[in-house]
């Protein structure tokens, strides 16, 4: 294991940092893999702002600085006086921009969709490798506008990330109109990196496979990036055209959201949750397809039920972009509307409730490793369950009445974003960084990071749910100034004690990201024993990926089948003859007669 | 799927023999993205022209704009400019056929790129007639904000393919003084297939434009 030679000449050239060109390849590469380290790296850092960001809002909530405190003084003595009102909103509208744009959706699509689509499916590299690089940049300078709102007169946008018509289209009702331009502007360049990311990924996925690489042999991780691409390349445009409308409102006088001049405010909030649903599933179907990889490999088994998995992910990119209207219930809709939305909403809760049970069926008697990797990997399955279930709550018309706007809405989607996608991206980091870095991460300090993080995300995000139906709204700076919810602000306090040690556990995740990198267990091409093509190859891969371009045999879970020495088979290996070709086609194991 | 397109590994520097098919079908699925960009400010204007009633569109006072019988002169300008912008993706068309067959095909593309320019020259033209007839982004309720954006963004795209297609003249010109020199003219046909896919949804898009902003 510890003798990871590379043999090609252009590999090794890969472990040499040591002169300048060796860093200027992170700059600029056509190389998918750097490219997706680009990403990873970014939305790494991207992280730590918006989880700052997300800090100081936690603060405010506890130690609020307009608090009237019981000696009549105003500003609770811990609070930051820098954060009034107008301040707080533009953190929560810079937390969720930052953590949806620059987050979550880079380091699932931008970061891992790069690094692991053409080695999974055997080819050297993206369709279009300018456009690719392309992309990277283009996403970062749309990072840095939306960020620059800060440091603009009036400060960041303020209107939620949702920026919800006229007060975001009107510069007198959200006083930063350089600010909102901004965020318009940097979501509409954000657009464009998808869009260049999406169709690269659909043609390299269909046209550039090995082969033997069929469509059904392709791991669910391939899988879950391709129809992600879809909802990026169809529902991102429609955001796009929205934004310029926003721009155009603010700047030059249009009057697309103007009620006053015959323009609909409404039409704002149909545009952005028409893309807003389909990107929630953005936002969580490559979590779910490197889920079901992980889970496979650290429980030597085959994934439960891979075709029905596949049928529910277009299902539910289908079905994604016909719910919409669940964000709108109480924004004046159509009573018999409202309930075809609520039942479109069940409905994508099946193909939910499918992927689980196949996840549940995955590990279901399997020899499980745990590994840090996998626990990660549970902890999103089990995340997203409660994720999930309070989405079907909401998707009630009378329940959302009740609920709408409240903490119930923030603890429902911090379960499936914090403990659905980011707990996946964890999953993943551990999972393939030995081949990102030919070195595996510590799994002590991986597990002890696990664990702090598993504990305090659900000390911090469950009690929200209790607050919420207490009656607590969103996007309020201050609850103490709201009779009916001073008794609630030990729980806030609360909630803001275990932001602070989740915020603080993540160090330990960061130190052993980098400490890793030069004093890891050397890993070998294949330290998981996983069956996929890219621990087929150097960890980490030459340029070009494959010395040369491998044949596929067989799909990818082949875990303990039975009558094999070795208990996987790699994807490359050709059908053992003294085996009926038939037990090798199956996917699960069979008995062999 | 062996018979996938298959990039030989360890060179993705040389594209290899499949280079034809990919940027294609790349080109393809990019149009999809492009065709929804459309559609959100389709779906859009007609939200907010529904939403004016039945009479109030265009706005009373407004510069007419939309077909009459007889056709107004402005009418009659704007059915030309369409059948122009039309005229042009056959004469693309010409020329990939010309350049297929061994010529050059510049022709065609030349006629396709003066073509493109006269539709944008007269679209700005009519851009600042309406303007100073009054209407403009921000005037007659969101009859002006859908008008101008709507073929703003048509317009941009007009622009970039024209682009696309001055590049693709000049390398006509190339391949035509290749064949004034009695050479064949070689390299591949990539650049001027992706153009000319891009032009031709340009045009489409137009044609729902033009059906929904000045005759329904
Ligand atoms: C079983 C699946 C799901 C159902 C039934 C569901 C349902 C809902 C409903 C009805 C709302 C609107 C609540 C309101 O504002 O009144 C909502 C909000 C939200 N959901 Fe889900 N959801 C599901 C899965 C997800 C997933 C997987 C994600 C992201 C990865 C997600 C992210 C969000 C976000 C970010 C919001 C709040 C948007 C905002 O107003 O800022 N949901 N969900
Ligand atoms: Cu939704």
């Amino acid at each position: 294991m510890s003798t990871a030679t590379l043999t090609h000449a252009e590999a090794h050239s890969h472990h040499d940092h040591h002169e300048a060109t060796g860093w200027k390849k992170y700059l600029w590469s056509l190389d998918h893999k750097i490219i997706g380290l680009q990403y990873l790296f970014g939305s790494l850092a991207f992280l730590f702002v918006g989880g700052g960001l997300a800090l100081l809002l936690r603060w405010q909530l506890a130690f609020p600085s307009t608090q009237v405190m019981p000696d009549g003084n105003v500003g609770n003595p811990l609070s930051l006086a820098f954060i009034n009102p107008q301040f707080y909103n533009a953190l929560f509208t810079m937390h969720a921009t930052v953590m949806v744009f620059l987050v979550v959706m880079p380091v699932l699509v931008g970061a891992f969709g790069n690094y692991l689509i053409p080695l999974k499916i055997g080819c050297g590299d993206m369709a279009f490798p300018l456009i690719n690089e392309l992309s990277f940049w283009v996403w970062l300078a749309s990072g840095l506008i939306m960020l620059a709102g800060f440091f603009v007169a009036g400060g960041a946008a303020a209107g939620g990330w949702t920026s919800y018509a006229p007060l975001s289209s009107v510069a007198a009702y959200n006083g930063t109109k350089i600010g909102q331009t901004l965020w318009a502007a940097g979501i509409f360049i954000n657009g464009l990196a998808s869009i260049m990311g999406a169709f690269n990924y659909i043609t390299t996925i269909v046209n550039m496979r090995a082969p033997g690489m069929g469509f059904f042999r392709m791991p669910l991780a391939v899988w879950a990036l391709f129809i992600t691409a879809f909802l990026l390349l169809l529902a991102i445009p429609v955001l796009s055209a929205a934004g310029a409308m926003l721009i155009l409102d603010l700047n030059f006088g249009t009057n697309f959201f103007n009620p006053a001049k015959g323009g609909q405010p409404l039409l704002w909030q149909h545009l952005f949750w028409f893309f807003g649903h389909p990107e929630v599933y953005i936002l969580i179907l490559p979590a779910m397809g490197m889920v079901s990889d992980i889970l496979s490999v650290n429980s030597r088994k085959p994934v439960f039920g891979y075709r029905a998995m596949v049928y529910a992910m277009i299902a539910i990119g289908f079905l994604g972009f016909i719910v919409w209207g669940h964000h709108m219930f109480v924004s004046g809709m159509n009573l018999v509307l409202s309930a075809a939305f609520g039942v479109s909403t069940m409905v994508i809760a099946v193909p939910s409730a499918i992927k689980t049970f196949n996840w549940l069926g995955t590990i279901w008697g399997g020899s499980i490793r745990f590994n840090t990797a996998m626990l990660n990997a549970l902890a999103f399955v089990s995340m997203f369950v409660i994720g999930g279930f309070s989405g079907i709550f909401m998707a009630s018309t009378p329940v959302n009445i009740f609920v709408h706007h409240t903490y119930f809405i923030v603890a429902h989607f911090h379960y499936v974003l914090f403990g659905g996608s980011i707990f996946a991206m964890f999953a993943a980091i551990y999972f393939w960084y030995p081949k990102m870095f030919g070195r595996l991460m510590n799994e002590t300090l991986g597990k002890i990071h696990f664990a702090l993080t598993f504990i305090f995300f659900n000390l911090c995000f469950f009690p929200m749910h209790n607050v919420g139906l207490g009656g607590m709204m969103r996007r309020i700076a201050d609850p103490t100034a709201y009779e009916h919810l001073r008794a609630l602000q030990p729980i806030n306090q609360f909630i803001t004690i275990a932001a602070i040690g989740l915020g603080f556990s993540q160090l330990l995740f960061l130190y052993n990201f980098f400490r890793s990198l030069r004093h890891g267990e050397p890993a070998g091409k294949n330290p998981w024993e996983a069956t996929t093509l890219e621990w087929t190859v150097d960890s980490p891969p030459g340029h070009g990926n494959f010395a040369t371009t491998p044949t596929v045999y067989r799909g990818a879970y082949e875990y303990s089948v039975p009558g094999h020495a070795k208990d996987f088979i790699m994807q490359t290996e050709p059908p053992d003859p003294d085996l009926p070709a038939s037990a090798l086609a199956r996917s699960r194991p069979v008995p062999v007669g | 799927m062996s018979s996938a397109i298959v990039t030989a590994a360890h060179d993705s520097s040389a594209p290899g023999a499949q280079r034809f098919t990919l940027p294609k079908f790349g080109m393809l699925v990019f149009l999809a993205s492009e065709a929804m960009l459309f559609a959100g400010l389709i779906g859009g204007y007609i939200v907010l022209r529904l939403a004016q009633g039945p009479g109030n569109w265009p706005p009373p006072g407004a510069p007419e704009i939309g077909v009459k019988i007889p056709p107004t002169f402005l009418n009659w300008v704007m059915i030309i400019n369409t059948a122009i912008l039309l005229t042009s993706s056959l004469t693309y068309h010409w020329g990939e056929t010309r350049m297929r067959k061994g010529g050059s095909g510049l022709l065609g593309y030349g006629l396709t790129a003066l073509f493109g320019a006269i539709f944008l020259g007269v679209q700005a033209w009519e851009w600042l007639h309406l303007k100073h007839e009054g209407m403009w982004l921000d005037t007659y309720g969101t009859y002006g904000s859908c008008f101008f954006t709507m073929t703003g963004f048509h317009g941009a795209h007009v622009f970039l393919g024209l682009l696309a297609i001055l590049l693709v003249t000049w390398r006509a010109i190339l391949r035509q003084m290749r064949l004034f020199s009695g050479q064949a003219p070689t390299g591949s046909h990539t650049c001027e297939e992706l153009t000319g896919y891009y032009w031709h949804f340009v045009d489409v898009v137009w044609i729902f434009l033009y059906s929904i902003l000045y005759v329904v």
